[in-house]
């Protein structure tokens, strides 16, 4: 027991020193590690500094969309810029690093360097002295050991009663208080001070010393490495303050160095990071502004909810749109499902199903129609897209709302009006197959006469076909046989827009050949303005043979029936005058009666020959200038002989300059008739008269009797052809009963009209109303 | 010296009858009865007025009136027919013929005193 703490004692010394040596080189080890820390918690403090910028890009990013929310930001275009944005942001700020960490690798060599001189004056100056140092003394140390140990095994046996000695020595000191029992302790039993007691307080002393200067260094490294700890982790500001001089002392300038450069440069990327991230929040906020003009300007209603269906935004449409519907003001923040469709739970369940397929990542388009107080009847389409983050998740979705009422309503008018045009096109066809069928010829024209229909009978009757025709002219058919005055006359009727009529147009086949034609004109007006003109063509060939056979005979008829009534005539009359014979007076009577009836046939003739050619369209209205004056002198001179034959007296009045565009013969057998009829119809010494004036723009023939009349009952029937008066035909006149409907015929083709006063027994009066000139075309239907 | 008319009617009965009544009334008057003899006959004598009829065997009265034409010849003519058409009219017209009378609606003095209006010079 005694043995054991007399050796006990040491060992744990020698241990305690060994530790505390150990600790000193630890520390310095600990040192290097801590540079090597510094330096990987600097990589740390970067990728905490990255990250740090991205989150406050991303906060900051998030600050602007909070404040001023709409659904494009969400949309992919916004998304896509936004990573662009990152992207463009990430490379700058590699580039930063890039070159703040060769900053930092320059500053961590030079920490490195720091570390190494720490190392090498540590190291070899000290470390390696103190190393050497106590493996020398570990050697002595050893070799004390062993000679203990020796001691210890040569004096085992003395060593109780030496401890016996050293007990009953302290015991001594202690109880008797002097110093002999100290030197009784230190001295051997023989007297001397034994060697492994000054070995022993040697060792204490250098120890001492040694824990001495350890200790000093450890505090100070501990405080080199706590400063720097703090540094790493992120406190840069942080400074190691009373620095000795030698090693310690320049690895804490070392530390101090980086940190101030560490803070110098965190301070400058910072700076740069906020002027970076400034700007690119202006960039953002000048496409936001301009996003939001455009959402807030669409007439579509624009909304987007997150994932939990709560309003993000939407544009004043959409809100408005949303009230009518609903009835319901929203509000950013408002929960579609349990909020905004409160009052309307029967929809909730389909609005959530539209909604959740968009958030499920689907685009699609649904109709929507509408139909209450508030809106009316109104169609929608509505689109529903997802709302990605730049990751591609869905974080909402978004709805655009379309009021497509209007083009609902246009597409429904169309629709009718389709049907109309059917209908119309129907009745179209039903008229076309109409004309298609008809078995008259006919031929619609531009308002210039270009052909732009003929039908079949068309066709058929002219040679040509459709498709050679179309687009010309319908004076294809012209011919020079026709009369220049009828061009002049249907060119007069397509300029003015007027119906035509007429029978005597000569047309000729693509053949060659001629047919004479019945042409009707029709013009379509519309707005004012001849659009077309519909043409109705007939062959009338085989009719005009007809009249012109029926004309060519009445005329042979009529000389063959004239030649024998001249040689009658003119015999009567050499007879009665004494030129062949002599005739008593009976016989005179005889001739007289026979000359009579000679006459009455002549007129006949006459009568009949005209008005065949009347009504086969043979007279032709053929206007000249007319002196009237002259023409009635002309046409009473041939009944002068008649007048002075039965004593009656004819006078005639008329201005000498009295001039009319008419067609004299026609006019001259009008005076002719009616003369004839008043001489005829006057007992013998009446008085007859022709006055002739112009009133209203009219010229007026007054031809005059004083003869039998007209019976009242009569007045009526005076122009019907063949009828004759009961009166004269008790007064044994001729007649044929054709001379009234032929000057009523004549008058009018010459565009005038005839009327009458009459009394009877007391005398006629028939007024002729002429034109002062002929109008170029009149109808003749 | 009384006027000189040239009748040519091929109807020889009522061309007499017209030379009676224009010699009544102290006209000098030749009968001729078709165009071919008028030619003969105007060649040999002198008319003032020739009374033409128009349909007449060997030449008739158009022909007449063409060939005066073409020799241009200043006789006046008076056509004298019971044709009585417009187209007849109008041809004798355009052929020079200063008038034209429908034979059956006049007697031998209505015709005279048609004549009258040619011959007064």
């Amino acid at each position: 027991m005694k043995l054991r703490g007399r050796i006990n004692a040491p060992v744990l010394f020698i241990l305690t020193l060994c530790a505390l040596f150990f600790y000193l080189l630890l520390s310095a080890q600990r040192f290097l590690v801590q540079s090597l820390a510094i330096n990987e918690q600097r990589h740390n403090l970067l990728i905490i500094l990255h990250e740090l910028h991205e989150e406050q890009v991303s906060r900051m990013v998030l600050a602007n969309t909070n404040h001023d929310r709409s659904p494009l930001a969400d949309s992919s275009r916004i998304e896509d810029d936004r990573i662009q944005t990152a992207t463009q942001l990430m490379t700058l700020l590699d580039a930063k690093n890039a070159a703040f960490l060769s900053t930092y690798d320059s500053e961590s060599q030079k920490m490195f360097v720091a570390g190494q001189a720490i190392e090498s004056a540590l190291g070899e100056r000290d470390i390696h002295q103190l190393m050497s140092a106590w493996l020398a003394r570990e050697h002595d140390v050893r070799q004390a050991l062993s000679a203990m140990d020796r001691l210890g095994e040569a004096q085992t046996v003395g060593l109780i009663p030496t401890g016996t000695v050293l007990a009953s020595a302290v015991r001594t000191v202690f109880s008797q208080g002097n110093l002999s029992g100290v030197r009784a302790l230190l001295s051997t039993p023989d007297g001397s001070i034994s060697l492994v007691w000054v070995f022993f307080l040697a060792f204490i002393l250098v120890s001492f010393i040694f824990l001495y200067i350890t200790s000093y260094y450890s505090r100070r490294l501990s405080v080199i490495a706590g400063v720097a700890n703090e540094i790493a982790a992120g406190r840069a500001d942080r400074r190691i303050a009373d620095l000795p001089a030698g090693p310690i002392g320049d690895l804490g300038s070392g530390v101090n160095a980086l940190a101030a450069a560490l803070q110098r440069y965190t301070s400058k990327y910072q700076e740069d990071l906020y002027k970076e991230v400034e700007q690119k929040t202006a960039a953002l906020k000048f496409d936001r502004r301009r996003m939001t003009e455009i959402i807030e300007g669409s007439t579509d209603g624009i909304a987007a909810i997150d994932r939990d269906f709560t309003f993000m935004a939407f544009n004043r449409v959409y809100e408005h749109e949303f009230r009518k519907m609903y009835g319901r003001k929203l509000a950013v923040g408002m929960h579609l499902l349990d909020d905004a469709l409160i009052e309307h739970p029967d929809e909730v369940q389909v609005v959530k199903d539209l909604w959740s397929r968009a958030l499920r990542g689907e685009e699609f388009i649904v109709s929507k129609e509408v139909d209450n107080e508030n809106s009316g009847h109104h169609y929608f389409e509505v689109a529903y897209n997802p709302i990605r983050d730049e990751h591609g998740e869905v974080i909402g979705a978004s709805q655009i709302m379309r009021d497509i009422t209007e083009r609902k309503m246009v597409e429904e008018d169309l629709r009718h009006a389709k049907e109309r045009i059917e209908e119309e096109a129907q009745n179209a066809r039903k008229f076309q197959l109409a004309v298609e069928s008809s078995t008259d010829a006919i031929a619609i024209t531009t308002a210039d006469t270009v052909l732009i229909y003929v039908n079949p009978a068309w066709e058929q009757l002219t040679g040509y076909s459709r498709d050679e025709v179309i687009g010309k002219k319908a004076s294809i058919l012209k011919t020079d046989l026709t009369n220049p005055k009828l061009f002049d006359e249907i060119r007069s009727a397509i300029k003015t827009g007027k119906q035509f009529h007429t029978e005597d147009l000569v047309n000729r086949r693509k053949d060659g050949t001629a047919f004479s034609a019945e042409l009707t004109l029709y013009p379509i007006i519309k707005d004012s303005v001849v659009q077309l003109f519909v043409g109705i063509l007939h062959d009338i060939s085989q009719r005009k043979n007809v009249e012109r056979a029926q004309t060519e005979f009445v005329s042979l008829a009529s000389h063959q029936l004239r030649t024998p009534l001249t040689a009658i005539r003119l015999a009567i009359g050499a007879l009665s005058r004494g030129e062949a014979g002599s005739v008593d007076t009976e016989g005179q009577d005889t001739l007289k009666r026979g000359m009579e009836y000679a006459v009455h046939m002549a007129e006949t003739i006459h009568t009949m020959l005209n008005i065949s050619r009347l009504e086969a369209g043979k007279l032709n209205v053929q206007a000249t200038d007319v002196n009237l004056a002259a023409l009635i002198t002309e046409t009473s001179f041939d009944y002068k002989i008649e007048c002075e034959r039965r004593h009656q007296t004819l006078t005639t009045t008329c201005p000498p300059d009295l001039v009319l565009q008419t067609d004299a013969p026609l006019l001259k057998e009008i005076i002719a008739n009616l003369l004839g009829n008043a001489i005829k119809y006057t007992p013998d010494s009446g008085a007859i008269s022709i006055d002739a004036f112009v009133h209203d723009d009219k010229v007026n023939i007054l031809v005059k009797d004083s003869g039998y009349g007209i019976p009242q009952q009569q007045k009526d029937k005076i122009f019907t052809k063949f009828f004759r008066a009961d009166n004269v035909l008790q007064k044994e006149t001729s007649g044929t009963g054709l001379g009234l409907y032929l000057v009523r015929s004549l008058a009018f083709k010459l565009g005038g009209s005839v009327s009458f006063t009459s009394e009877e027994n007391a005398g006629t009066t028939f007024t002729i109303a002429l034109p002062l000139a002929q109008t170029p075309s009149h109808p003749t239907v | 010296m009384s006027t000189r008319i040239l009748i040519a009617e091929d109807e020889t009965f009522i061309g007499i009858l017209y030379k009676k009544h224009f010699e009544s009334q102290g006209a000098t008057v030749k009968l001729v009865g078709n165009g071919k003899q008028a030619f003969q006959a105007m060649e040999s004598e002198q008319f003032d007025l020739l009374l033409l009829d128009l349909i007449m065997p060997i030449m008739d009265g158009y022909e007449v009136l063409k060939q005066l034409k073409e020799k241009k010849a200043t006789i006046p003519v008076i056509v004298l027919s019971n044709l009585s058409l417009d187209i007849d009219k109008a041809e004798c017209q355009k052929l020079g013929a200063l008038d034209y009378i429908v034979k059956a609606d006049n007697d031998a003095p209505d015709v005279w005193a048609k004549l009258q209006k040619y011959l007064k010079k």
